[in-house]
């Protein structure tokens, strides 16, 4: 199997067979993975046992901190910013690029720009030059190029948010009356936010404007509420949660999941494109969890030809409506002993 | 009454009479009161032990067998003679002014050591217990006020919602401060305790098996002990495992990750407390990426606990649930490297199987216990816990005259 029927499926989902994509897919990493082989032959489910997409063995995420997993030679390694654990980072060594711009392409105007072809883009996320291994900056630089106007600004310094070219950016837009996105982490959002705070500015973005908005629980220092967040950025910027798209991605991943604000759906329900199929499974049996409970987000995504389709992350969520929420994490600080806890083990005392 | 108003009028009461009142019961007394209180609590027919233990397990997450069992190994070690031991070190103690504990949710009966220390020292006590576990301390100096009313005035337990600053600025401002709890917890009481402080946390606890003869089924069972107790959440449970040689490690890992010894059985005699879908989760990835790199898993429910055979040396943190790693070293003086990610937080160590010479060079690596598996968590009163000696922190320093 090659990394073109992938793309000829996400190219045309509706044209396809996901399942058995997916089952070419997991014979093709079976082959060629060796640690991949070895979880599947100690669970019993290989090739010839596994006839479900879902029963193809997962691969945790932790998995992507202790090696390297991919079915032919990396063209870029994207890391994980060590937001949870700045011991280990996720990596994710990637050999299908233009695979990866290509899944940009088909799902990120469906979610975020449904209505335009090309809108100004205010990017709060630093790009690929400045952060050289983030798969964020990959395919944000990506959507950049392919979907701003010229008017479209990355405002991200070497110290961070620059307060003036983000004022002067908002400014425009507001004058022009035409609608514009702004690309941002949770906690750049927050450092833009803040900042407008300080300066004691308000601005309302033209009507049609939306955030686009990920990294919700991968703050790197400190928490942050979400609701809290946007009710203070429709304060500052115009753009309310109904306007808000929550963006669900991660190192691991080619693909993403995005919130249906723009969609007529809940802004929360995460939703995949057709070739990302999602699950919430019981951590201890590992089977799908009921309607509503909690439990590990499990993702098949098609586009992971290169390093492990089916996926099981450290994030917990519930199946709601079509798709997911995200509700918390699996990994982190939980105390331990007497005032203990695994991440701060991990790293060594000074 | 506001919290901050009752805590300032406990606190009120404890300053004025706590020392006196103290001094006048007196150390034999005292003892008494004490060891009574700790007999009632480990004799399982009691109907102190029997009201309290329901509420208790459900507050900490615990089941009741589990808990009764942890409650028991820690309350030996409480019991005569160790809490003797505590009185005779101090002499000729000066009237000096109550503390306060800070206690954590985490590990019931974390208030014993400061109590007792308070008792023999003749300082008051003011314990701050956690609104997610407010039973077990709140039980424990009911009992000791029956058997001596007069301590009333000298030990109290108070609740409030950590970080409300009215009450903890003018308490941790003017005491003495005993912590345990998260390291948040702890940096904002230093904020304000700053030198008064005496904080407990962030340690852990492994297991050492050299080659020399011992036998395996007694470790195992002493090790799934130390593993199992208090659901694997104290400083003093066991994370990991070092064995000297694969052999033994293969051993191991067969007999405390099967069904019929070790983790398995446990898990009927001290069923494990229900687990997050969070603590669960971060097990299943613990095992499915050991799985995914070869390493042998055992065989078990999530629920019963996690047994990894490792070939790499360095320590890696348990994510709980009684999940342990077994890492075979080629000699044990490979020990201090392997442990290196651990360095100052280092708490105990149940060791077997080794010689006196090794035995030395383990204990110099910092632990604050050193005992055969199975004994960790029923540490004497006098403890050093964290390598802090808690009745010479609390001492007032004589007044010198001239």
């Amino acid at each position: 199997m090659s990394e073109q029927a992938i793309l000829r499926f996400v190219e045309a989902p509706t044209e396809g067979d996901f399942e058995a994509l997916a089952h070419q897919a997991f014979t093709y990493q079976y082959a060629s993975v060796a640690p991949f082989r070895t979880l599947c032959d100690r669970r019993r489910a290989t090739p010839d046992t596994v006839s479900c997409w879902a029963d193809i063995p997962m691969v945790p995420t932790r998995a992507f901190k202790s090696t390297p997993l991919h079915t032919a030679a990396p063209k870029i390694v994207f890391r994980s910013s060590g937001t949870t654990d700045a011991a280990t980072r996720s990596e994710h060594h990637h050999p299908f690029p233009e695979l990866y711009h290509r899944v940009v392409e088909r799902s990120f105007p469906a979610f975020c720009i449904p209505d335009h072809d090309r809108v100004p883009m205010l990017s709060l996320i630093p790009t690929l030059a400045r952060v050289e291994d983030s798969s964020l900056s990959f395919m944000i630089d990506h959507v950049m190029a392919t979907f701003g106007t010229d008017a479209s600004r990355n405002v991200v310094g070497a110290r961070g948010v620059d307060l003036r070219a983000l004022r002067s950016w908002l400014g425009a837009r507001q004058r022009e009356a035409e609608p514009c996105l702004v690309l941002a982490t949770s906690l750049s959002l927050e450092q833009c936010v803040e900042g407008l705070e300080r300066l004691g500015l308000r601005f309302r973005l033209p009507p049609g404007s939306a955030v686009f908005e990920t990294g919700g629980l991968k703050t790197r220092s400190r928490e942050i509420d979400p609701e809290d967040l946007r009710a203070r950025t429709e304060h500052r910027l115009g753009v309310g949660r109904d306007r808000t798209v929550i963006e669900y991605g991660m190192t691991e991943l080619t693909s993403q999941a995005y919130g249906g604000a723009l969609l007529d759906r809940a802004h929360d329900v995460l939703l995949c494109p057709l070739w990302m199929r999602s699950r919430i499974v019981d951590p201890e049996t590992l089977l799908e969890a009921p309607d509503g409970e909690i439990g590990l987000i499990a993702l098949l995504d098609l586009a992971n030809i290169g390093s492990a389709i089916h996926v099981l992350t450290e994030d917990l969520g519930r199946q709601v409506d079509g798709g997911f929420q995200l509700v918390g994490r699996a990994t982190g600080a939980e105390l331990r002993g007497c005032s203990l806890t695994a991440q701060e083990l991990a790293q060594p005392a000074e | 009454m506001t919290a901050a108003a009752e805590v300032a009028a406990t606190w009120k009461r404890l300053c004025v009479r706590g020392a006196t009142t103290l001094n006048e019961i007196g150390p034999t007394r005292l003892l008494e009161a004490w060891n009574g209180a700790i007999q009632t609590f480990r004799d399982p027919e009691t109907q102190q032990r029997n009201h309290l233990m329901p509420d208790l397990a459900r507050q900490v997450g615990m089941s009741e067998p589990c808990l009764a069992a942890s409650l028991e190994a820690l309350l030996d070690g409480f019991a005569p003679p160790f809490s003797a031991e505590v009185f005779t070190r101090v002499s000729a103690q000066r009237a000096a002014g109550p503390f306060v504990v800070v206690l954590a949710a985490t590990v019931p009966g974390l208030a014993l050591q400061p109590l007792l220390a308070g008792l023999a020292l003749g300082r008051a006590v003011l314990c701050k217990q956690s609104s997610r576990e407010s039973s077990f301390t709140s039980a424990f100096v009911a009992e000791l006020s029956r058997r001596e009313p007069a301590l009333r005035g000298a030990v109290a337990t108070v609740t409030w919602k950590g970080g409300d600053a009215a009450v903890e600025e003018p308490l941790f401002d003017s005491s003495d401060v005993v912590a345990y709890g998260s390291d948040e917890t702890v940096y904002a009481i230093a904020a304000l305790a700053d030198s008064r402080l005496v904080a407990f946390g962030a340690k852990a606890s492994i297991a050492v098996l050299g080659s020399g003869p011992a036998d395996l089924d007694s470790i195992v069972e002493g090790l799934t002990r130390d593993i199992c107790l208090f659901d694997q959440r104290g400083c003093l449970s066991v994370q990991a495992i070092y064995t000297e040689g694969r052999e033994l490690a293969e051993a191991l890992h067969a007999r405390l990750g099967s069904r019929d010894h070790g983790l398995g059985p446990a898990a009927r005699t001290w069923p494990p407390g229900k687990a997050s879908a969070a603590a669960m989760g971060r097990v299943r990835h613990e095992r499915d990426a050991a799985t995914l790199l070869g390493k042998a898993v055992a065989d078990l429910p999530i629920g019963a606990g996690t047994v990894i055979l490792d070939p790499e040396p360095r320590f890696v943190p348990s994510p709980g649930l009684r999940a342990v790693r077994i890492h075979p070293l080629d000699s044990l003086v490979e020990l201090a490297e392997a442990l290196s990610p651990l360095r100052g937080r280092l708490q105990g160590a149940a060791v077997a199987g080794t010689s006196s010479a090794e035995l030395a060079r383990i204990s110099e690596l910092g632990f604050s216990r050193v005992c055969q598996p199975g004994e960790l968590q029923s540490p004497p009163a006098a403890w050093t816990n964290g390598g802090i000696d808690l009745v010479e922190r609390l001492s007032v320093p004589p007044v010198v005259s001239g």
